[in-house]
C-alpha cells in the first residue's frame, strides 16, 4: 500500500492545480499508473474525476475528448466511429478489458510514457492537448510531449475530423504485454499521389516521435509504388533504444515491417473507399 | 478517512487509509473471492465490477470507489443458484485449480452485458487480462459461448 497522507477530490481545476504544486503530490485519473508507483514519497493524491472533463463532443471541425474519458468509452462512442474500424481495432489492442475500463485519455498522455499506444494513435491523428497550468493552454500533442509541463493538468484532447486514410500497428511479445514498438500512419491522397503524410513511432522505447524525413520522402509519390521502398527509409532514420524488451537494431527492423504493413492497410482501404 | 461503499447491494461505511486499494478493503470486509495475486494489473484475479464495469481492484484506490457500486463474483448467483456463466464453467470443466475463476466470471459477465452474442475470438480478446495457467482457455471459451446462448434464450 502506498503510504499516503491524504486523498482529495477537488471540484475546481484551479484548486487541484494548487494542491498539485505541493511536494510529493500526484494526480489520479484512472489511477492505474499512480497505484503502481514504487516510491515511498507519495503524500497527496489528487483525484481529478470530480473536475468533470469526461465525455466526447462533436465540435464541427474537431472532436473534443475529456481527459477523464475511459479508453473503453472511446471504443463504444458513436462520434468516434468516424475514424472507422482501424480506430476501434487499435484501441482493442491496448491492455485488457479491465485496463481499458480504468485507464483514461489524460492519464495515458500525462505520464509521457514511451509505450503508450494511445499517444501514438492520437499523435498520428494530429491531436491537440488542452491543459491547465495556471491558465488554460492548448498545444499540439507532439509539442506537449517534449515540453516541460510539470504540475499541469490535462483537461481535454482535440482530434481533427478524419481525412485521408490511417492505420496503426504494434508488436508485442504477448497479447497483453506493452508494445515493443508501435507505429501509426496517416495519408492524404490527391489523384494517385500522396498529398500529406504523418508517421509516428512509439515505444522505441522512448516517447512517440514523428518521422518527418520519411513523411517528406512520401509526399508527391504514388502510394502503391512506395510500399516496398518506405520501409528501408524508416529503418535508416528512426531513433531507437535498447531495453529489456528488444535491442535498438531489432526495433529498427520492426519499424520497417510495421510501416510496410501499415502502408498495405492504407492502400487496401484507399482502394475500397476511394479518395478521401 | 471514511468511505461509503455498496458491495453486492449491501452498504458499508468503512474507515480506510488514503492509499488503500479496493482489493485490501474488500478482503477486510470478508470478500475473499477477490484474490490477492500480482498487484501489478497483470493477472485479473482481483477483478470486480465498479458501476457495472470490470476493473482491477489491486490498482483501484478505495477512495476513488467512494459512493460507487461494487460487485464481486458472489453478486451473480441468486439464492444459492449459480449464474449461467458459473454453471457453464462447471459443466465444461472450465475451473481446475479455481484461483482465477472469480475474476474471470466477473469479466465474462461484463462482456456478455455489452456483447450478448460474442464470437470465440471476441471472448479470447476479452479474457486476455485474466490469466489462467490450467485450462488454456478452451473450456472457458466454450462455457461463455454456452452461457451467452442461454442468456439470449431466456
Amino acid at each position: 500500500m502506498l503510504n499516503v497522507k491524504e486523498y482529495v477530490k477537488p471540484n475546481k481545476v484551479e484548486e487541484a492545480y494548487e494542491i498539485g504544486q505541493m511536494p510529493n503530490a500526484f494526480y489520479v485519473s484512472g489511477g492505474l499508473m499512480v497505484a503502481q508507483l514504487k516510491i515511498s514519497k507519495v503524500e497527496h493524491l489528487i483525484d481529478l474525476k470530480s473536475l468533470g472533463y469526461e465525455g466526447i463532443e462533436d465540435q464541427g471541425k474537431e472532436i473534443k475528448i475529456g481527459a477523464n474519458t475511459k479508453i473503453s468509452a472511446l471504443m463504444s462512442d458513436k462520434i468516434l466511429l468516424l475514424y472507422g474500424q482501424p480506430f476501434r481495432d487499435a484501441l482493442k489492442e491496448i491492455g485488457s478489458m479491465q485496463i481499458r475500463n480504468m485507464a483514461t485519455v489524460g492519464g495515458s498522455i500525462a505520464f509521457k510514457l514511451g509505450w503508450s499506444d494511445l499517444t501514438t494513435i492520437f499523435m498520428t491523428l494530429n491531436s491537440k492537448v488542452e491543459f491547465y497550468d495556471g491558465s488554460f493552454r492548448k498545444e499540439s500533442l507532439e509539442a506537449y510531449l517534449v515540453g516541460n509541463h510539470k504540475g499541469a493538468i490535462i483537461t481535454s484532447l482535440y482530434v481533427p475530423k478524419p481525412s485521408g486514410f490511417w492505420a496503426f500497428e504494434k508488436f508485442s511479445k504477448s497479447t497483453f504485454d506493452i508494445a515493443t514498438l508501435n507505429l501509426g500512419i496517416k495519408i492524404d491522397i490527391q489523384g494517385k499521389k500522396i498529398k500529406d503524410a504523418r508517421i509516428v513511432v512509439g515505444s522505441r522505447p522512448m516517447i512517440s516521435e514523428r518521422q518527418e524525413e520519411v513523411e517528406n520522402f512520401l509526399i508527391g509519390k504514388e502510394l502503391n509504388q512506395m510500399i516496398d521502398k518506405v520501409g528501408d527509409q524508416i529503418e535508416k532514420i528512426v531513433k531507437c533504444g535498447t531495453d529489456i524488451r528488444a535491442s535498438a537494431e531489432y526495433r529498427k527492423a520492426l519499424s520497417k515491417a510495421l510501416l510496410t504493413k501499415a502502408m498495405r492497410r492504407v492502400e487496401d482501404e484507399s482502394r475500397v473507399n476511394g479518395q478521401r | 478517512m471514511k468511505v461509503e461503499l455498496t458491495v453486492n447491494d449491501k452498504k458499508f461505511s468503512v474507515e480506510i487509509e488514503p492509499g488503500e486499494m479496493l482489493l485490501e478493503t474488500l478482503r477486510k470486509l470478508g470478500y475473499k473471492s477477490v484474490k490477492h495475486a500480482c498487484s501489478t494489473a497483470s493477472c485479473g484475479a482481483c477483478t470486480v465490477q465498479l458501476d457495472g464495469k470490470a476493473v482491477l481492484s489491486c490498482t483501484t484506490f478505495t477512495a476513488a470507489a467512494d459512493g460507487h457500486e461494487i460487485k464481486t463474483v458472489e453478486a451473480f448467483s441468486e439464492n444459492g443458484k449459480l449464474s449461467p456463466i458459473q454453471q457453464a464453467i462447471l459443466e465444461e470443466g472450465g475451473s481446475q485449480c479455481g484461483f482465477c475463476i472469480p475474476g474471470l466470471v466477473v469479466t465474462a459477465e461484463n462482456l456478455l452485458d455489452e456483447n450478448p452474442d460474442p464470437t470465440k475470438e471476441e471472448i479470447l480478446d476479452n479474457l486476455k487480462g485474466n490469466l489462467c495457467r490450467c485450462t488454456g482457455y478452451e473450456s472457458q471459451t466454450r462455457a461463455i459461448l454456452k452461457a451467452a446462448k442461454e442468456r439470449r434464450e431466456k
